[in-house]
């Protein structure tokens, strides 16, 4: 962590169901990086991010995560990650049974935010950072795609995150739309975030280029050329 | 559109609590006949009497004597006496026995007393040893001691029969309802999977998510619980305007104790029921990981 570094892995293997998916894994992400993630279906990208988050165990290698070492993180541990992780699917996982504002409320809450009035600040805050004020009480079947996104993007901001990780947080809209969350994502930077996007679509990268790992081959290079 | 949406969660909480209901009712009727079949058996006990006939010779004087003594002998309960005269009375309603009296010249019967005994005291043993005292202590009054032995010796065995099929069909009901309502609720926290593990991935602890689940499900346990109370009762008053037997051995006011501790246990068995499902299941989820819960 200090280094700005929020993940830093070295000869990482990362295994699925006894198959080795990824090895030789060398990756380092620092506050403020913005970096896609290219690579075919069943590639290892989704992985890669499953150990991010403590999902699946690093099977073998070094590494930390904001400050969580992969190789020795406990079950126990794991909320407390993935509380400094901002996590955005494609399919927006938003909790459909209550409001936009309590999906916010309900992270506050199980990330141990206390005081009623701190909890409203930071939904207020979050909510106007992804442009959906005024759609607090919508729940989130109402929404549009793009919206519910953004959602998902307001979400993972809550609790300040250092890194944030999109599994293809386009793949389910339209391009138009897709470029409005994508222009949304890519402005995070700025908020001295790390961050690191999963994503087919190339379209976006060359709108908003930026550093690239592709999975391939069961390895990840850096790709030095720009698409 | 939002109200569709919390409608889907409240249906599935009402199939949970109608089906516990359904299932607690049930076992209250059946507990409480069970509880209450001991009372009423032993009252019907109570009511079998044994007949102690006396020689001609002991007087009437004589036999009042008796009585008093004789209700003092551990499990009589109660004591009457019956003249040879009132005893004929009663044969004469059912038989015609017009010129019997002149043909014999008297009443061809004898004064007895007529025994009841206390309900642990009804059984073979017990009265072939009362038979016997009472012969023994009183050889010059007593004559003989008369009651139907087949009904002493099989009265227990039958009632312990009938008290095994009904406890064994409450302990089958209790199956029942565990694998009834663990498969609801299971059913129930299937739906919500999902939102368990997007709980999980935006950073709640276990403890936390299980909470609300777990909050929720004693909560219907025990509103399940008062349902079926309500039922039971309902019954109760519906069926004492028709079969006062059945509706003794429900609610009502002479059981209020028995009645009330049957509550108290579908009460907290619902709600143990329910708590024990949810927790299960919710754990069941918790630890599954993703590629698993899209396998279902």
């Amino acid at each position: 962590m200090e280094n700005n570094h929020v993940i830093t892995i070295a000869e990482g293997t990362i295994r699925h169901k006894e198959q080795v998916v990824l090895s030789n894994v060398n990756v380092q992400v620092n506050k403020g990086d913005f970096i896609y993630l290219i690579g075919k279906t069943g590639s290892g990208k989704s992985s890669l991010l499953r150990v991010l988050y403590g999902d699946i165990m690093m099977h073998s290698g070094s590494g930390t995560v904001v400050g969580h070492n992969l190789t020795t993180l406990k079950k126990k541990e794991v909320p407390f990650l993935r509380r400094k992780i901002g996590i955005i699917f494609q399919d927006f996982q938003l909790l459909g049974d209550r409001s936009v504002e309590d999906n916010l409320r309900f992270v506050l809450k199980a990330t141990g935010w206390k005081g009623k009035k701190e909890i409203n600040a930071q939904i207020e805050k979050v909510l106007s950072l992804v442009g959906l004020s005024n759609k607090n009480y919508k729940m989130p079947h109402q929404l549009s795609g793009g919206e519910q996104q953004r959602v998902a993007i307001a979400r993972a901001f809550l609790n300040n995150p250092d890194l944030i990780l999109a599994d293809e947080p386009t793949g389910n809209l339209d391009p138009e739309t897709a470029d409005e969350i994508m222009q949304l994502i890519f402005s995070l930077k700025e908020e001295n975030v790390g961050i690191i996007m999963a994503t087919h679509d190339y379209r976006l990268i060359e709108r908003f280029p930026s550093k690239i790992l592709k999975c391939a081959d069961g390895q990840i290079n850096e790709l030095k050329i720009t698409i | 559109m939002a109200k569709s949406k919390k409608n889907t969660f409240k249906t599935t909480s009402v199939y949970v609590t109608a089906s516990l209901s359904l299932i607690l009712f049930l076992l209250l009727v059946f507990g409480s006949v069970f509880l209450q079949s001991q009372k009423v058996f032993k009252k019907y006990k109570e009511q079998i009497e044994i007949d102690v006939f006396f020689r001609d010779a002991t007087s009437e004087a004589q036999i009042k004597k008796l009585e008093k003594e004789i209700l003092l002998i551990d499990g009589v309960k109660a004591v009457k006496f019956v003249s040879k005269e009132d005893a004929w009375e009663v044969i004469k309603k059912d038989v015609d026995l017009e010129n019997v009296e002149d043909l014999l010249g008297g009443i061809p019967l004898r004064n007895s007393l007529q025994l009841k005994l206390s309900g642990d005291y009804v059984q073979l043993d017990s009265v072939k040893y009362l038979e016997k005292q009472l012969l023994n202590t009183y050889d010059e009054e007593i004559m003989s001691v008369s009651y139907n032995e087949i009904q002493f010796q099989n009265i227990n065995q039958n009632f312990y029969t009938y008290m095994l099929y009904v406890l064994g069909l409450c302990g089958l009901l209790v199956i029942i309802a565990v694998v009834l309502i663990n498969n609801t609720i299971r059913l129930a926290i299937f739906s919500k999977r999902f939102l368990i593990r997007t709980m999980q991935l935006v950073g709640a602890k276990s403890s936390f998510i299980k909470r609300p689940f777990i909050i929720n499900a004693i909560f219907q346990g025990i509103f399940s619980g008062i349902i079926a109370i309500i039922f039971f009762i309902g019954l109760s008053y519906l069926l004492s305007h028709y079969e006062s037997f059945i509706s003794t051995m429900l609610f009502s006011p002479q059981n209020l104790i028995e009645n009330l501790i049957l509550f108290a246990a579908v009460i907290v068995l619902g709600a143990l029921i329910s708590y024990l499902s949810t927790t299960l299941s919710v754990r069941r989820y918790l630890k599954l990981s993703i590629d698993k819960l899209y396998r279902f």
